[in-house]
């Protein structure tokens, strides 16, 4: 069977500089598959090529289209959603609504009949959507806030929950985790799971080494855009290359990326 | 070969003051980012106190209700250097004004309302003068010889010309080397590009940006008073040569003085010979052409620099005014229109009259309601929009003979779809470019095409015939008596179905869509959105809501003539929507109320102060002074501010003092001003 996501050769290019250089990736039905790297490896750039956001060259192939010179909501409409390293939810609308705009279509006419009957297109279903979403994250309760009340945290999860209520097929996060502390992130961990369950598939880019060991089926690891290695979880973990593109030194026997502190690997080395 | 120089020189004039505004633009910006659009009105309003002082001998005072004008016991006028250091100073002082009581308490407010104020100020300097002066063009002596310098060929080049190019040249090189090689203009470029390490360096960026505003008046000033003697001085020519000088800023991305400068000296030369070319072509439109070169150059420019989505982390500026959904609301929509329905049965013709452009307002801002604040696009070409549809009308209706339902749908259609050819430059260019775009796109067009007489009838007009509904006559006027009620109706009842469906827009499916396009175009790609079609659906349904006020406009005046969407009533439009509220259907209302000749100024000028003959002045000094205010203080307008203080008052009445409870409303405001302060 075909993978759900495969990219060939996908590069991003600003400029002069090459973001991304011929990357080869991809993503099984049903897997968490983690994309790490230090600061600047090219992991969002990678991101934002996947979801349209970048230009790039190479291949997009998902769930058997060629998605590579589609505008961004065709991409998320075919069901390929990501997620932002920083927080962008709409400020000007309810937790509810973020999620309401994921989840409705476009259709002909829609102007004209949203200004005549504005509930005769309410999407049926859309409330226990929602919820589940939300219930996925841990969020109910926040349904009819504004992005201003919520915290930090929060926001994120919200993040993640309108992604989701995209009934999407794999969501790209970005660093989903980042300023979530220890306890919160194990309980993250498991969400991811949850998710996982429910058929969708996870491409995550983040620094906490702790979840990304824990959840992730398969490692791939990227330098100055880069693609350094690719593994099973537990191979790419030991591997001297990418303890050295982390820690700037040559592996000596003990260091192993495990052992690293949880949310440290990116200010303990790699190069600036 | 030699009518070639003659009409570029012709040119060079034109270029030479936009090149002077667009110095003193480059200048503000570097200072607080701001790009200030009434630059072309401080050229104008020190050229104005100049005159006044060179040939009347007294000193203007802008604020109505003082004395006009101090006598300075020189009745045959200053002489040149006293009236020149008076003026320059007042362009100092205005400088100095603009920096403390608008600009800066704006520092970190979204680009909407700095756009809204610093077009205040220009609604507000231009209204000052035509209070002062009337609208009449004004004689300014030279300060630089005109007469002949030498010839080329049979050409004669006046030195004025070769003066102000001199100058323009010299400005630019020493603005350069200001800004590259001195302390001030490094700590400048330092603040620009991290306000808070220039703090922690020990500079002011206040400071910098106050000596910034002052530079710019200055070469503002300094333009007008150097080019008014060249060009006719009214209270509008200079302010809108901020078209010209604002395409030779894009083009020089708001950075370089040398390109700017150089591309508003060519561009003056162009339209120098596109003046000339009607005489010669017989096919070539006989007038416009020259203003429709700004344009060009602007939507190019835009367009090659402009980006399909922004790009990472560009949405870092001030979030506009909320857009809260309301609950359908019935009751209070029909006994507003069964009010209205019911004073244009019983009051009298004046009232009428005001109600009607109420009402004709009403549409307008509703129309600015979708376009700015549902969409949060900036546009200053409403009414342009809606003349496009009172000539069509005028066609379709006179010419065509096309009857009364059919035809004003038609002509909204028509409206509809030039809004929609100003969505393509906006699909690349947002914020304050856009709002740059659409200026220009309303001048060139009134230019080009309402001033055409071969398109629209010329000054004489087009004439409207009447409606009529079923044999019905529902004209505006049956013989002496105007505003017939029938009228007013039929408009009142349009608006009601109309701002219904806006409101119910604003519950819905897409307009849930348009401000998450609004609030953050790349997250609302990612969640689905096709932005592109929300840009193109929010233009097309603003435009056919404006169409609508041009027709009522149009079957209102019978004669449509170009004065009644000439661009600076768009601009001000945009002021009084703004006052009103540009976030909700309320504030539309409101913004109907407040609209020229509308209710409010009709009750204002006629009941209280008794009938003057410059109201439309004082209309606009109390819109411009209003937009800066409402800006600064309140932008969510009048319907926001009442909103506010309605749920205060409810929490009160329901428990107690507001401290022990917070309702989510309240709270939902707090954390925004909370993460302001911090930034500030």
């Amino acid at each position: 069977m075909s993978p759900l996501l495969a990219t060939m050769a996908l590069t991003v290019r600003y400029g002069g500089v090459v973001a991304v250089s011929g990357v080869d990736l991809s993503v099984e039905e049903g897997h968490i598959v983690g994309l790490i790297g230090p600061n600047g490896a090219g992991k969002t750039s990678f991101i934002d090529a996947l979801s349209g956001m970048a230009p790039s060259s190479g291949t997009i192939r998902f769930d058997g289209q060629d998605l590579g010179k589609r505008p961004p909501h065709r991409r998320a409409k075919a069901g390929l959603v990501r997620t932002w390293q920083s927080i962008e939810l709409f400020e000007d609308l309810s937790v509810r609504e973020n999620l309401q705009v994921a989840l409705e279509r476009e259709s002909a006419f829609d102007l004209l009949v949203d200004m005549v009957l504005p509930r005769l297109r309410r999407g049926a279903g859309h409330e226990e959507a929602i919820a589940s979403a939300l219930d996925l994250v841990g969020a109910r309760d926040l349904a009819d806030r504004y992005p201003s009340e919520l915290s930090q945290g929060q926001r994120k999860m919200i993040g993640v929950a309108r992604a989701l209520a995209q009934r999407p097929r794999l969501v790209c996060m970005d660093e989903p985790a980042a300023g979530l502390d220890s306890e919160e992130s194990r309980r993250f961990g498991s969400r991811l799971r949850q998710i996982v369950q429910q058929g969708i598939s996870i491409l995550l880019v983040d620094h906490d080494m702790g979840l990304v060991f824990d959840v992730c089926d398969e490692l791939y690891v990227l330098n100055f855009g880069v693609l350094l290695a690719h593994g099973p979880t537990s191979a790419v973990r030991d591997d001297p290359a990418v303890i050295e593109a982390y820690l700037g030194r040559s592996g000596d026997d003990e260091a192993s990326l495990a052992e690293s502190p949880s949310d440290g690997l990116s200010a303990t080395g790699g190069p600036e | 070969m030699t009518d070639l120089i003659v009409f570029a020189l012709l040119g060079l004039a034109t270029g030479a003051i936009a090149a002077l505004i667009g110095l003193g633009v480059l200048v503000g910006y570097r200072g607080s980012g701001v790009i200030n659009f009434a630059q072309g009105a401080v050229a104008m309003y020190i050229a104005y106190v100049f005159y006044s002082l060179r040939v009347l001998g007294t000193y203007p005072l802008p604020i109505p209700g003082l004395p006009g004008f101090i006598h300075l016991g020189a009745p045959n006028g200053l002489s040149a250097p006293i009236a020149v250091v008076l003026s320059l100073a007042t362009a100092v002082v205005l400088g100095v004004l603009m920096h403390l009581l608008v600009f800066r308490p704006l520092r970190h407010a979204p680009a909407l309302a700095k756009v809204a104020a610093s077009v205040g100020i220009m609604i507000l300097l231009q209204a000052a003068m035509a209070f002062r002066f009337g609208t009449n063009t004004q004689t300014v002596p030279s300060l630089i010889p005109s007469s002949g310098a030498f010839s080329v060929g049979h050409a004669i080049i006046p030195w004025d010309r070769v003066i102000l190019t001199v100058v323009v040249i010299v400005l630019s090189v020493g603005l350069w080397a200001l800004f590259r090689y001195s302390r001030f203009g490094l700590s400048v470029r330092g603040a620009a590009e991290n306000e808070k390490a220039a703090i922690l360096l020990g500079f002011s960026p206040d400071r910098q940006a106050s000596l910034n505003w002052v530079l710019a008046s200055l070469l503002a000033g300094l333009g007008g008073i150097l080019v008014a003697p060249i060009i006719n001085l009214t209270p509008t020519g200079l302010t809108l040569e901020i078209i010209p000088a604002l395409a030779a800023t894009l083009v020089a991305r708001f950075s370089s003085f040398g390109v700017m400068s150089a591309t508003a000296l060519v561009l003056g030369m162009a339209q120098g010979e596109l003046q000339n070319l009607p005489s010669k072509l017989s096919w070539w439109p006989s007038t416009g052409s020259d203003q429709l070169l700004p344009f060009l150059v602007i939507v190019v420019a835009l367009f090659l620099v402009g980006n399909s989505l922004p790009s990472r982390g560009a949405a870092s500026e001030g979030r506009l005014p909320a857009a809260h959904a309301t609950r359908p609301q019935f009751v209070l929509p029909a006994v507003a229109t069964a009010i209205a329905v019911v004073m244009f049965f019983t009051l009298s013709a004046g009232y009428r009259l005001a109600l009607v452009n109420s009402v004709i307002g009403a549409f307008v801002c509703l129309s600015l309601v979708v376009m700015t604040g549902f969409l949060g696009t900036i546009a200053l070409c409403q009414m342009t929009i809606a003349g496009v549809a009172a000539y069509v009308l005028a066609a379709l209706a006179q010419r065509a003979g096309i009857p009364f339902p059919l035809s004003p749908l038609l002509a909204c259609l028509g409206a509809t779809v030039v809004g929609l050819a100003i969505a393509i430059p906006a699909l690349r260019v947002r914020g304050i470019s856009l709002a740059v775009i659409t200026l220009g796109a309303g001048w060139a067009i009134e230019e080009f095409f309402f001033n055409n007489p071969t398109y629209t009838g010329g000054v004489n007009g087009t004439n409207v015939p009447a409606i009529h509904i079923l044999g019905l006559n529902v004209a505006f006027s049956k013989g002496s008596e105007i505003a017939q009620p029938a009228f007013g109706v039929l408009a009142v009842i349009i608006l009601a179905l109309i701002a219904l469906g806006v409101m119910n827009l604003r519950r819905s499916p897409t307009g849930r869509r348009f401000l998450a396009v609004r609030g953050n175009e790349r997250a609302a790609a990612a969640a689905g959105v096709d932005v592109k079609r929300m840009k193109f659906l929010g233009f097309g349904l603003a435009s056919f809501i404006a169409g609508i006020a041009g027709c009522f406009v149009a079957y209102q005046q019978t004669l449509v003539s170009q004065s009644s969407f000439d661009i600076l009533v768009s601009v001000s439009v945009l002021a009084i929507a703004y006052i009103g509220g540009i976030t909700s259907v309320s504030g539309a209302m409101i913004g109907g109320a407040l609209s020229t000749g509308g209710i409010v100024f009709y009750f204002l000028l006629v009941v209280v102060l008794g009938n003057r003959s410059n109201g439309l002045e004082i209309e606009d000094l109390i819109s411009g002074l209003g937009l800066i205010l409402t800006a600064i203080l309140n932008p969510e307008g009048i319907a926001g501010a009442m909103r506010i203080t309605k749920q205060t008052l409810m929490r009160r009445l329901r428990f107690g003092p507001p401290s022990a409870r917070g309702g989510v409303p309240v709270l939902a405001k707090a954390p925004v001003q909370d993460r302001e302060r911090e930034l500030a």
